[in-house]
């Protein structure tokens, strides 16, 4: 039950953070992994700011300031560096590595490598079916489900929403149709940076960020991702969930387990993509043509 | 304008002619009088390092200039030979020459198992696969402190040539230059074309019956192979291992050298060997800015000048026209 | 004489039948041509015939021997070879170097490799483009590469997928004699087209294809006068 509840709010905190990626892959079709960046600029930036206002900031402003960052970063990488390299896929992941880990040292270098503590946005915890667990997790499985019910109306039921499926399937469709597929490739990037800050400003209390978190971020993502079935948002819920439950799992019965436990993602990936490179609910192949 | 866009630029006129053999020759001859003429401990060693990265980038280049395998995960043949190399002399105090041999055997069959893994995989799926095995690594060293070194790693194996750095460079220089020629020799006939065909267009290559999965495990053996042998010579020159030999670090830097100087040539890679050794030097003063400005000429290359330096004096000759 | 065989070959994707027990055979020295409307599953009979896909039944016999189930460079090596629908030259490498790559790994014994290399690239035309990258060739030149990569493997049996496809009509022209120079020395080939009236010059028989199925089969007159033919043609297009 422990393993459970734990695992399930460690999950749909992985899938808060694959979501953002995934839709990013699936529209335009690029491993962006400057992603991971966007978890780690909002809360720096949201120190920055308390250190400038002082503690009385309030959290309002903080998030609007902290996501607002985020998305001038996003819409800058994907502007200059990504879009115009979109076809050519290893040239996109080097320099993309390559950003992080600038953005890495320039953290570093600036504020030190050891994480930095943000006042968590809820204090105390409650009881869940018997299982003590920090308010705060429970406000980031909260938020998480309504990021993606939010998603799921948007995407279905508005009009930009349709546009955005379109583009993810058929991009020279959407172009003869006089769609603008670049406006539609930033503006997902904007939406998955929105969610990527929310997220990593809601996560910094329980794991504090730090310059080298990317690597670990992008491992998340992407076990998520390919158990999910790469490019298929909606298979990041189950498969956050199974990624989550394992870990806690691990964790709890493998000797070593605190430090093996990254290894499951690792190897979900590692054993997805040689085994059943689909994932679990294979969508469309993401795959580049033979 | 199709020939700017691929970042796998055929290696220049120039360079291709047999010419290279003897200016290769003759720049080992000068290295030999390094030592002679260079007397600060700190150049020679840094040249010595050089070298085995020039055996570190090439080897890479077989894989992923020529082949268009591009593994994000080569540290795992450069640390995880050293590491075994370093165990064996540690734990069992085994001669070096054994602990280098086992070690560049294990890093040969790591490359045939890492190749058969992936066998089926492409551009991006390859990428992450590759980049993740090294990190698996580091996992289980971190995860076992007494037997394998933990976080700190291992020291105080033996010291190749008992420490004397005169005679590590002049071993390690006849390493570089054996190596280097292999390479370049196989780079440059028929296993470099096959390789190259590979890249070009997979499907192609099998109509043409060329045995893709065959060639692809050549690949592999033969880049890991001489990874691992950089790797096990580094790790003996310094007498110690960390995991950090395992890391991005090690890994991306094969990328750096082989963009910067200008993919499948096996020269280019070699200079980018070279710049990136020497650039590490003169940034180590700027640790934070070290990383940064590696990011931003990687960046900067990909984007514009896409052949590395090997395709300057074309694009210069470009230029020119251009301008006229 | 037969030298190749094919015998019942299907080939089902999911609920849908792309080639449905597809049989015939080719002989030494002659030309068949492979005729059908879009989508009637003329370029997959040739992925499962070249080995680039499994056949879910039925056999491919080439020279005697059964080929069905073997991987692509292993087929060539037996002597059959192919091209594409989309040609697929190694873009980056010179004219001499794509003939050469496929040279290497089919040579023969007793055989100079460079003069049959020099042979190869007469044959298809391209003199004096041997360093010529395929970036900067029209496309009738890729084409003839193509079918030049595939004959440096020495095949017994070339498949060609749309030779003609994206061709100009003075590029078709210019190309026709060759592929009726290569029956003189016994090879036999296939031949997938859309571009029927050149297609007859050099095709005695064809068999036509309609949604995976064989509709008919014999010489290029005869069929083409078919009913069943014409109203596959037609009905193809109405439902395209």
């Amino acid at each position: 039950m422990d393993i459970l509840v734990n695992g399930v709010l460690l999950g749909l905190g992985y899938c808060l953070i694959a979501v953002g990626m995934a839709l990013i892959l699936g529209v335009a079709k690029v491993f962006d992994l400057t992603y991971a960046i966007y978890y780690t600029i909002a809360p720096y930036s949201a120190l920055v700011l308390i250190r400038t206002l002082g503690p009385i900031t309030p959290v309002w402003l903080i998030f609007i300031v902290s996501v607002g960052a985020s998305v001038v970063f996003a819409l800058m990488t994907h502007s200059f560096l990504i879009l115009p390299i979109q076809k050519q896929h290893v040239v996109v992941l080097v320099s993309t590595i390559a950003v992080c880990l600038v953005v890495q040292e320039l953290l570093v270098f600036k504020a030190g490598s050891e994480p930095i503590h943000l006042p968590a946005t809820l204090r105390g915890s409650a009881n869940i079916l018997g299982v003590w667990v920090t308010n705060q997790k429970l406000l980031v499985g909260g938020v998480t489900v309504c990021i993606l019910v939010m998603l799921w109306v948007f995407l279905t039921k508005t009009r930009l929403g349709l546009a955005i499926r379109v583009t993810a399937e058929q991009p020279e469709a959407m172009k003869m149709a006089g769609g603008n597929t670049r406006m539609i490739y930033l503006f997902t990037a904007i939406l998955a940076s929105i969610v990527a800050s929310i997220g990593g400003l809601l996560l910094s209390p329980i794991y504090p960020p730090h310059p080298y978190e990317w690597l670990d971020l992008l491992i998340i993502a992407l076990a998520v991702m390919v158990l999910g079935g790469l490019g298929n948002i909606w298979g990041c819920l189950p498969a956050a969930l199974i990624l989550g439950i394992s870990e806690v799992a691990v964790a709890i019965y493998v000797p070593f387990g605190g430090i093996i436990k990254r290894t499951v993602g690792l190897i979900i990936i590692l054993l997805i993509l040689v085994l059943r490179p689909t994932g679990l609910f294979g969508v469309k192949g993401w795959e580049e043509e033979s | 304008m199709s020939a700017r866009i691929g970042i796998l630029q055929a290696p220049l006129n120039f360079f291709r002619k047999k010419t290279i053999y003897p200016i290769v020759l003759l720049l080992f001859m000068l290295e030999l009088l390094f030592p002679i003429f260079i007397s600060n401990y700190w150049t020679l060693r840094i040249i010595m390092f050089a070298n085995l990265f020039v055996i570190y980038a090439t080897s890479f280049d077989l894989l992923a200039g020529y082949t268009g395998l591009i593994s994000f995960g080569h540290s795992l043949f450069f640390g995880g030979a050293g590491y075994l190399a370093g165990l064996l002399s540690l734990s069992f105090g085994l001669p070096l020459t054994v602990c280098i041999i086992t070690g560049c055997l294990f890093a040969l069959i790591v490359g045939l198992l890492l190749g058969y893994i992936c066998l089926r995989l492409k551009g991006p799926y390859l990428a992450v696969v590759t980049l993740i095995c090294p990190l698996v690594v580091i996992t289980i060293l971190y995860a076992s402190p007494t037997i394998l070194g933990g976080e700190n790693g291992i020291a105080g194996f033996a010291q190749l040539a008992g420490g004397s750095l005169i005679k590590q460079f002049y071993i390690v220089l006849a390493l570089t230059m054996v190596s280097l020629l292999i390479i370049l020799v196989l780079a440059r006939g028929n296993l470099g074309l096959i390789l190259k065909t590979i890249r070009e267009d997979e499907l192609g290559a099998e109509a043409a019956g060329i045995n893709t999965t065959k060639y692809k495990l050549i690949a592999f053996i033969v880049s890991g192979f001489f990874s691992g042998v950089s790797g096990t010579f580094y790790a003996h020159i310094m007498g110690s291992i960390g995991p950090t030999m395992l890391s991005l670090q090690y890994g991306m830097s094969p990328i750096f050298m082989i963009y910067l100087g200008g993919a499948s040539s096996i020269i280019g890679p070699a200079i980018g060997a070279y710049v990136i050794t020497f650039l590490d030097l003169y940034l180590l003063a700027f640790p934070y800015m070290r990383i940064i400005i590696y990011a931003a000429i990687i960046i900067i290359f990909l984007r514009f000048l896409p052949g590395g330096l090997m395709a300057v004096p074309s694009e210069i000759g470009r230029l020119k026209r251009w301008l006229s | 004489m037969a030298i190749l065989n094919v015998g019942g070959l299907v080939k089902r994707f999911g609920g849908l039948t792309a080639v449905s027990s597809l049989s015939f055979s080719v002989d030494e020295g002659k030309i068949l041509g492979i005729v059908g409307p879009n989508g009637s599953g003329k370029t997959t009979a040739f992925n499962l015939i070249s080995g680039f896909i499994k056949p879910d039944s039925g056999r491919v016999v080439l020279n005697g021997e059964d080929i069905t189930n073997l991987k692509p460079h292993v087929i060539v090596r037996k002597g059959m070879a192919r091209t594409f629908q989309i040609v697929r030259v190694f873009r980056h490498l010179s004219v001499y170097e794509n003939i050469k790559a496929a040279k290497i790994v089919n040579v023969n014994r007793g055989e100079d490799r460079d003069k049959k290399i020099a042979e190869v690239v007469h044959l298809i035309g391209l003199n004096g483009k041997e360093t010529e990258k395929p970036i900067n060739l029209p496309m009738g030149d890729l084409k003839r590469l193509e079918i030049g990569r595939a004959l440096a493997t020495s095949p017994r049996v070339l498949l060609l997928d749309e030779p003609f496809s994206g061709m100009s009509h003075q590029e078709v022209i210019g190309i026709i004699p060759l592929l009726l120079d290569l029956t003189t020395c016994g090879m036999a080939v296939v031949i997938v087209e859309h571009v029927l009236r050149e297609l007859k010059r050099l095709a005695e028989n064809v068999i036509v294809l309609n949604f995976g199925e064989k509709i008919a089969e014999g010489r290029f007159e005869d069929v083409m006068n078919q009913k069943v033919v014409r109203e596959a043609y037609i009905g193809g297009s109405n439902s395209a």
